[in-house]
């Protein structure tokens, strides 16, 4: 029993990982933007608000599979002069 | 350089500077920002700014690095921005109260026409002569008063990567009060005739300044006419690029040996430690599989990076781009094309980037919609992996035949570029031809510290995207593939019954005309993310399907369970596979339009489907 609970909280933060990351940038903005609107309305507990306001940081910091692609090495070469003088 | 006093004196700087000058380095130095200094097409698109305070008169200064333009008549977007900045013609972005203008000690030849625009349009400014220790070191000779004098405007030495390097000019800031605001003097766009003048004026201010550049090495001379060359000159590009590819396959064997024993060596622990049951399938059939099969490839990834960062460090990049430039052009793309689908051997999304620096609209769509086509290096465990089950290493004179595939597989990804390149600009995207005017830079040894930095870099990406995104879709994968469990009684593997045997049988409707079994159907989708996961993909569905069997033989397995007509269909669909998400969405946000995208996710398919079918039908024909 413990072991299937373990197991299905690995695969349910890999889903929940995977989707984070392959949302394009402004969806997931968007989406963490009305999450924390909702989560600083009255009557929200503070654990609420401070974990959909931390979301909503993580959505602007850039995440998941090529994101990171730009800081990856691309060969580079002298940019190209013109030369019309 | 920060201070931490108030000030109430602000000045408002611009650097200015053409392209690979060290302004973004100097921008560093004088702002202790963290930016990444890189010289690829792109980086100085977006606007930056920083800030220090001055030592002396605590004077607040807010530096903005602006992009590197030649002149003030643009040709690229990036030119016409620095321009309107200048001149005050940007929305929200009052001009300039001053201009710190940084030219290269080693080309001023190149960087003083800008110069003197700069001084026409009366904005107060002062001339960082940046790199004058290597100028000094090289050879160049230069009467600095008298290039002050000449100007007419201040000129300070600055060598923007050495600690202190911008002491000169942050004291020579400090000396002068506050110019006051100034409305640049009207600019208009310069005649032929005009640009010729201020040429003549530039040859005319060095020659009185007492400037005077090194000879050439004869041997360097001679070695530029080799490798220029129009025969030799391909023929030793392509001899290089063959030795590469060679590399890749020989150099890490060894390397790939010791991953793939120590991730067998790890899932056979796992196994005898774990009891049965389904956390020991999800470590050793899911992550293991997986994750292992992708991480073997981490010593070609790295051999390939090294060569490519030998060849950029040492100068010979720029003559490739040279050299290839006849060949662009004959199918109707701009020179300038050349960066941008270099970059997109490392990944498309910094190269279709990196097109922002065209200048025309079309030339930009072509060379975008092309971009997917270059091998990018998230396909290489794909191609290695197939090459290594079903091509055998052996000798083909003195080249080895696997490498020799794998330059094919390469070679077959740029001709396919050039032949689509080749119909849009009859079709779609017509345009005049622009020649490529290069600067081609000094040749010199590659610095081992760039080269360790490049690799390390390149590694820490590679594990962190095995770590990350690749590790969360073996586990759904694993969770597909595993449940629902199968019925009682039932036969085969378990995997058969799952949601992902499902899901593969329906898609190998698809595919199947095309050779592709279940299995490489379903490994297709999640590959959509990132093309590497199709081989973490199969590691764990063939791990899956074979009851009980350890991580780590997913080489043995898939060259005893496909034809070679299959794999051939499979390297096939891999040269022109419908590109990852992020490619697509980059190429949505740089063309404002779901257009493009789509219309390039529908062209790659159809030209994957009917290359691996042809293959794949002659492949048959021919080996039956």
């Amino acid at each position: 029993m413990l072991e299937n609970l373990l197991v299905g909280a690995i695969v349910v933060a890999a889903v929940f990982y995977a989707a984070w990351s392959l949302t394009p940038g402004s969806a997931r903005r968007n989406l963490t933007r009305h999450l924390a609107d909702w989560g600083r309305r009255p009557g929200r507990s503070s654990i609420v608000a401070h974990a959909t306001s931390a979301l909503e940081q993580a959505a602007v910091r850039k995440s998941g599979d090529c994101s990171n692609c730009g800081a990856s090495h691309a060969p580079r070469a002298t940019e190209q002069r013109r030369n019309d003088g | 350089m920060n201070g931490q006093a108030v000030t109430v004196d602000s000045m408002r700087l611009a650097l200015v500077g053409v392209p690979n000058c060290g302004k973004t380095a100097l921008f560093n130095r004088l702002t202790g920002s963290r930016q990444h200094v890189a010289n690829y097409a792109g980086v100085t698109v977006e606007r930056k700014e920083g800030s220090f305070v001055g030592p002396a008169r605590r004077r607040l200064y807010k530096v903005l690095d602006l992009p590197g333009a030649y002149s003030l008549t643009p040709t690229t977007l990036d030119e016409a921005i620095t321009r309107d900045f200048l001149l005050g013609r940007l929305a929200e972005e009052p001009p300039p109260d001053f201009i710190v203008c940084v030219v290269d000690a080693t080309n001023l030849r190149l960087n003083l026409r800008l110069v003197i625009e700069l001084r026409d349009i009366g904005v107060p400014m002062v001339v960082a002569l940046n790199m004058s220790d290597l100028a000094a070191s090289r050879g160049f000779q230069l009467d600095r008063a008298r290039l002050e004098a000449e100007l007419g405007v201040p000129v300070i030495e600055t060598v923007a990567v050495d600690a202190h390097g911008e002491r000169k000019l942050v004291e020579r800031l400090e000396s002068m009060p506050h110019p006051g605001r100034r409305q640049p003097l009207a600019w208009h766009d310069p005649t032929f005739r005009q640009i010729q003048d201020t040429q003549r004026e530039v040859r005319r201010v060095l020659r009185a300044s007492g400037y005077v550049e090194p000879l050439r090495k004869q041997a360097l001379a001679r070695l530029d006419a080799l490798v220029m060359h129009p025969i030799a000159g391909p023929a030793i590009l392509a001899a290089i690029l063959f030795f590469v590819f060679q590399a890749v396959f020989t150099w890490a064997a060894w390397p790939m040996e010791v991953i793939d024993t120590g991730v067998s060596g790890l899932g056979a622990w796992l196994q005898g430690t774990l009891p049965d049951g389904a956390l020991r399938s999800l470590f050793v059939d899911g992550i293991l599989a997986g994750v292992g099969s992708v991480l073997i490839f981490l010593p070609q990834i790295l051999i390939l990076f090294f060569f490519i960062l030998a060849l950029e460090d040492s100068g010979y990049l720029p003559r490739a781009a040279y050299l290839l430039d006849r060949l662009m052009g004959s199918v109707g793309l701009s020179g300038r094309a050349f960066i941008p689908l270099l970059s997109s051997f490392a990944c498309a999304v910094p190269g279709i980037m990196a097109t922002r620096t065209i200048p025309n609209l079309r030339d930009r769509l072509a060379t975008i919609m092309i971009a997917p086509l270059m091998t990018c290096s998230a396909r290489l465990p794909v191609y290695a992996l197939i090459i290594a089950a079903f091509i055998p290493s052996r000798a083909v004179g003195p080249f080895n035949l696997q490498g020799l595939v794998l330059f094919t597989l390469y070679f077959g990804g740029i001709i396919a570029a050039m032949l689509v390149a080749f119909v849009l600009k009859r079709t779609a995207l017509k345009t005049a031809y622009h020649p490529l005017l290069l600067e081609l830079p000094e040749y010199h040894w590659p610095h081992l510290n760039n080269l360790a930095i490049g690799l390390w870099e390149r590694t820490k990406v590679f594990l962190q995207r095995v770590g990350t995104i690749i590790l969360a879709l073996m586990i759904i994968l694993w969770f597909l593939s595993s449940y629902p469990t199968p019925p009682p009684g039932a036969e085969g593997p378990a995997i058969v019954h799952s949601f992902a045997g499902m899901i593969g049988r329906w898609l190998e409707v698809v595919f199947a005309p095309i050779g592709f079994n279940w299995q490489i159907s379903l490994a297709l989708v999640p590959g959509l993310a990132a093309r590497e996961v199709a081989v973490g993909a199969l590691g764990t569905v063939y791990s899956l399907s074979n009851d009980g069997d350890v991580a780590g033989t997913l080489v043995p397995m898939i060259a005893q369970t496909w034809s070679l007509a299959t794999a051939l269909s499979l390297l096939a669909w891999y040269v022109f596979a419908p590109q990852c998400i992020s490619t697509l969405v980059v190429v949505k946000r740089e063309t404002n339009s779901w257009r493009y995208p789509l219309a390039m996710a529908a062209y790659l398919f159809a030209l994957a489907y009917l290359a691996s079918f042809v293959t794949y039908r002659v492949a048959s024909g021919l080996l039956s």
